[in-house]
């Protein structure tokens, strides 16, 4: 078979911290009555030049083919020792590192009992090693353009910092604009800064960007792949109007004879067929919606063609496929509003003055349906304004979290009607749990908000509020008391945007248990997903203010710079596991279990197989295969097996 | 050392990232527990075949640990809940073989945690210890020639 | 004396499934006769031990062995038939694995005959006599009996053996299959299984709807479910079904009579414990991962050793139960 081996051991003493329980020079000399061992030496501190210098020098020397060392822990000088093997000419996975100092003198009181716990581990270490094998580095040729699929401000971030000559990035947006939810508020927290103000530099550079391909009105239809070779398939919808000849001068809003609910608005206001996002949004294009549209139900509308002085109304617009590679991708699909129906105590009628949140930012807009008039909906000035907080958050019957900035959403919304004047003499009450406002500033507003003479009622949980509206009032019913209001505003959970609900299924990612896509780890890694070379970013990932969405994009962008070179190979981990083809009956066990769905099933040959890119080597599937047809490269079964029959 | 010198041979498979940093701080502190537990460390708590505990017990262990990450906290995200299941279902296998279940032992011991590796080991040594020796050969004999021919 | 090749069939603790078996082959049979000479086939030929004794060393080109050893006569006769054969097949699950006899390594021989010959409610045996070893019948003649093992052992652990012909029975294919080899002198290197190694999902009717992803959120027994001929994966509703750690070559006679595989054609060729690797793919498919549910989701499954050892608990790593 083999070569017969040539086994090498070097026990490091590492001054006295190990040699000082355990007797190193005893186990160095029954080592050496072991089968195939050349050498067994001591020395002070094999970590150190001369002791690493020495190693090479026994390898080279003795002419040894695998070595085990005994000494710290793995997690201190693997590293090293499998840096010296490569310097000696030895493959670097052809030792073994035993842990004798955590491991055994430091826990270990006894010296005798200390020495043949160590003897026993570097037996065991002795004939695992005699089963590893060579394994060398590898490398994969990898697109380093992006796709970013959602145009807020976390998609634009991560946009902006990876665009360059040499990396291309798409930036894929479902509606006519960028900015995404944040297009509806008229300021931000805490400084009631003009949002769209904010925000428009940021959108305006997306635009200008030689190196942004910007699809918007464009839905992802489809991405297969892997981390450096995605291939994904983007439906460009038609727009029905030609983007570098329109000005942007609405004059074609007004013939439109269809009105319909205004999503952009949270269905607040209306909208026509032909429709901005909002007014200033960026790009400030007009789109024909086919779905309300006359011309699409047979008639031979041109109102909006004929109001055009610039020619921009294209009826024979089509939608355009178009279909890209990609080396990585970016999901910022953003959140939407928790749907407050789901709540039976909060049933109200449509007509009733009851507003979500993001309803409410509308109402409070000079982009929104009254030009940022704070009326009723029969027109006239509230005089009273309930804001109930928590509504469908913290809540286990609805969801189970805290979506972070709603409070302080309430509080900036208080204080831009106060500020601005926008209702005078209105007296408005908060209906909170906790006040959760840990943004820079949102204390000082929360303090002038009491002195001002906002009523702060904390209430257990505002979830069980009931709430009835009747002649143009809403009552508002607490366990103690029941209050009238002109206005309410519901402080609505944030969850995530359902429209991302295809795609996200599609790249097979994990949800928790609160719908959130699972982030790598939610602490160390929480922009990467467990899919290689796929991030979450921005309120799509976890309820976030504007300031971590942007971080969040930056994150991600940073990451994808650092692993997704342009020119460069992708290095993919060597320690991946493979199955052999000869033993897989395509059972599918293991595509049911990896988590980075690092597995997939060939129809032709009927058998599994692994991606060796997308493997991280756990070995999940290699205990489960009922074939026993995995392996774990450095953990296959005969070196654990060897390991556990020289310990026994 | 108990009365009737009995020091159990246990087995502990430890994964990379956290229970064999745990044991390395159980180390650093210098925290004592009984040498008869040894360590084999896998990549993954996940990776621990329910196979290697079967010859562990087969070869001679008295007592077996698989110790992983705690849960949600897996390197490779759910690696531990596969320990978990298989755990939760070797048990009471190898509890209709008349191996008492106590034997096999799961635990999660973060890569900070070295008070709790000391004493998990410690638990199992003396769970095992009054358990008695396992001496799963002896147990089943006599056994008549075992050898696959060649 | 004619010169074909002389060929023994013996059986040991099997059910005679085996020899039906080879009965099975049908007109085929005719071909074996044809082609071979059947020196000792106790079930069908009334040859005695004696002529076995009288062969020389080798003179069998084959014995085809069926049955789990745990008597002392089995024992003493395959080990004569080892001697005077040059090649020893293990047939049928019993003698490759153990086989469902293999299941009395659950008890031990006390237990056995305490039940069988004590406890039974039909017995009429008022001194509780049970099987001895050594009898004086009638006070004046001596009477031996094979002695009555504690376990059950697969052929290959109590002589060498150079083939494994698997299941419970083996089909008639795999039978014809075997012979066409051994007449042809095409069998592969010793200690083979003949035949093929990839687990039955490779060849199951079923495969092609099977899902990417099964998720089991209970075990559920075969006769507790109404669905059995809908076509789709049995471990989707729950069931265990053995395929994934067997090999096939059994032409999926139980999957195409909407059963599902219970194991007997043994593992594949590199798994060792059949029972231990179907238990880690079965729990690694469990659907929860809550602490507190799991065990509900087990406890599903009373038993545990019956569906993963039917056939092989005698040739598993841990080999029986322990009796205290």
């Amino acid at each position: 078979m083999n070569e017969k081996e040539r086994l090498g051991f070097f026990l490091c003493e590492c001054s006295k911290n190990i040699s000082g329980t355990v007797d190193v020079h005893k186990i160095k000399d029954e080592l050496r009555k072991l089968p195939d061992v050349v050498t067994a030496e001591v020395t002070n501190l094999y970590c150190s030049a001369d002791g690493k210098a020495e190693i090479i020098e026994s390898i080279k020397k003795n002419k040894l083919t695998k070595v085990v060392i005994g000494g710290c822990s793995v997690k201190q000088h693997e590293h090293t020792f499998m840096k010296v093997l490569e310097e000696a000419g030895l493959n670097p996975y052809f030792m073994q590192l035993v842990n004798i100092r955590e491991h055994v003198a430091w826990v270990t009181d006894d010296k005798d009992k200390a020495t043949a716990k160590a003897l026993a581990l570097l037996k065991a270490a002795y004939h695992r090693v005699q089963f590893h094998e060579a394994f060398e580095k590898k490398e994969i040729d990898a697109n380093a353009d992006v796709l970013v699929v959602g145009g807020g401000l976390s998609g634009c971030e991560a946009a902006l910092n990876l665009a360059s000559e040499e990396r291309k990035v798409y930036l894929v947006e479902t509606q006519p604009s960028l900015g995404g939810q944040a297009t509806k508020y008229e300021s931000s927290f805490p400084s009631l800064e003009c949002c769209s103000c904010m925000i428009l530099p940021k959108l305006q550079e997306v635009v200008e960007n030689p190196h942004i391909e910007l699809l918007t009105y464009s839905d992802v239809e489809e991405i297969v792949g892997f981390f450096g070779n995605f291939e994904a398939a983007i439906n460009k919808k038609a727009k029905y109007v030609i983007p570098d000849k329109c000005i942007g001068c609405n004059e074609c809003l007004a013939p439109c004879p269809v009105e319909v609910p205004n999503e952009c608005d949270d269905f607040l206001g209306k909208r026509k067929a032909i429709h901005f996002q909002v007014t200033g949004a960026t790009p400030y294009i007009p789109v024909i919606d086919k779905e309300t549209c006359l011309r699409f139900k047979g008639e031979d509308c041109t109102k909006c063609r004929d109001a055009c002085m610039f020619e921009a109304i294209d009826y024979d617009d089509e939608d355009e496929k178009i279909n890209i590679s990609v080396g990585s991708v970016v999901l910022a699909t953003g959140f939407e509003s928790f749907d407050p129906a789901l709540i039976p105590n909060m049933h109200f009628s449509p007509d009733a003055d009851v507003y979500t949140g993001l309803q409410f930012e509308r109402l409070i807009s000079n982009t929104g349906p009254t030009s940022g008039k704070l009326v009723k909906r029969d027109g006239t000035k509230p005089k009273s304004l309930v804001m109930i907080h928590c509504v469908g958050s913290r809540d286990k019957r609805y969801k189970n979290y805290c979506s972070n900035i709603c409070c302080s959403v309430l509080l900036k919304m208080s204080s831009q009607i106060l500020e601005e004047k926008m209702a005078e003499g209105i007296r408005i009450t908060h209906l909170y749990r906790d006040m959760t406002i840990g943004s820079t500033g949102m204390e000082n507003m929360y303090e002038k908000l009491k002195q001002e003479g906002v009523d702060f009622i904390k209430i257990a949980n505002p979830n069980d509020v009931s709430l009835n509206s009747q002649n143009g009032q809403v009552q508002v019913r607490l366990p103690e008391k029941t209050m009238t209001a002109d206005m309410v505003v519901l402080g609505t959970a944030m969850v995530p945007n359902k429209k991302a609900d295809k795609l996200i299924d599609m790249m097979m990612l994990s949800k928790d248990e609160e719908g959130f896509v699972m982030p790598t780890h939610r602490k160390i890694d929480a922009v990467s997903t467990p899919i290689e070379g796929v991030f979450m970013v921005g309120s799509a990932s976890y309820p976030k203010d504007i300031s971590h969405s942007i971080i969040d994009g930056s994150a991600a962008a940073g990451k994808i710079a650092s692993e997704l070179k342009p020119g460069k190979k992708l290095e993919i981990e060597t320690l991946v596991s493979t199955i052999d083809e000869e033993k897989c009956s395509g059972c599918k066990t293991c595509i049911s279990i990896c988590p980075y769905k690092a597995i997939g099933y060939e129809s032709e040959k009927g058998i599994s197989v692994i991606n060796e890119i997308l493997c991280r080597g756990c070995g999940s599937c290699v205990a489960a295969c009922p074939s026993n047809a995995i392996t774990a490269r450095l953990f296959e079964d005969n070196t654990i097996l060897a390991e556990l029959g020289g310990l026994l | 050392m108990t009365e009737t010198g009995f020091e159990p041979n246990i087995i502990a498979f430890v994964c990379n990232w956290c229970s064999y940093g745990g044991a390395d701080i159980a180390g650093s502190m210098r925290l004592k527990y009984p040498s008869n537990i040894k360590l084999i460390r896998v990549m993954c708590s996940g990776r621990v075949d329910p196979e290697f505990i079967m010859e562990a017990f087969r070869s001679g262990a008295d007592g077996v640990m698989v110790l992983g990450c705690h849960p949600n906290d897996c390197h490779y995200i759910e690696g531990n809940y596969k320990a978990l299941k298989r755990c939760n279902m070797l048990r009471p296998l190898l509890d209709q073989f008349n191996i008492e279940q106590d034997r096999l032992h799961l635990d999660w011991v973060s890569a900070s945690e070295g008070e709790k590796f000391a004493r998990v080991s410690r638990e199992m040594n003396e769970r095992i210890t009054k358990l008695g020796p396992l001496n799963w050969e002896k147990a089943i004999g006599p056994i008549r020639s075992m050898e696959v021919p060649s | 004396m004619s010169d074909k090749p002389k060929i023994a069939i013996y059986w040991c603790s099997s059910c005679g499934g085996c020899e039906e078996a080879v009965v099975d082959l049908n007109e085929a049979i005719l071909d074996v006769v044809d082609a071979v000479d059947i020196v000792f086939w106790p079930v069908a030929m009334d040859f005695k031990y004696e002529d076995v004794r009288k062969l020389k060393d080798g003179e069998l080109l084959a014995s085809f062995i069926n049955g789990g050893i745990r008597l002392s006569e089995q024992e003493e006769i395959v080990k004569l038939l080892r001697e005077k054969s040059q090649l020893v097949f293990a047939f049928g699950s019993c003698a490759v694995m153990g086989g469902v006899p293999g299941l009395a390594n659950m008890t031990d021989r006390e237990g056995i005959f305490t039940r069988v010959y004590k406890e039974i409610e039909s017995n009429d045996n008022p001194e509780n006599r049970v099987p001895e070893t050594e009898t004086k019948l009638d006070g004046k003649y001596d009477l031996e009996l094979p002695e009555f093992y504690d376990s059950v052992y697969p052929l290959d652990q109590i002589i060498p053996v150079d083939y494994y012909i698997p299941g419970c029975a083996p089909s008639p294919e795999t039978i014809t299959d075997a012979f066409t080899a051994i007449l042809e002198g095409k069998l592969p290197e010793k200690g083979s299984v003949l035949s093929p190694t990839k687990s039955l999902c490779d060849t199951c009717p079923r495969k092609d709807s099977k899902p990417d992803k099964i998720e089991i959120e209970r075990f559920v027994e075969p006769h507790h479910y109404d669905k059995l001929d809908d076509g789709r994966c049995f471990l989707e509703a729950g069931i265990i079904c053995m395929g994934p750690a067997t090999r096939g070559g059994c032409g999926e006679r139980c999957i195409n009579a909407n059963m599902p595989c219970r194991g007997c054609y043994g593992p594949p060729n590199n798994v060792k414990d059949q029972g231990v690797r179907m238990m880690s793919a079965l729990s690694s498919l469990i659907k929860t991962d809550e602490e507190k549910e799991i065990p509900k989701v087990i406890e599903t499954l009373p038993d545990l050793i019956g569906p993963l050892y039917m056939y092989g608990l005698p040739s598993s790593i841990l080999f029986r139960k322990k009796i205290k």
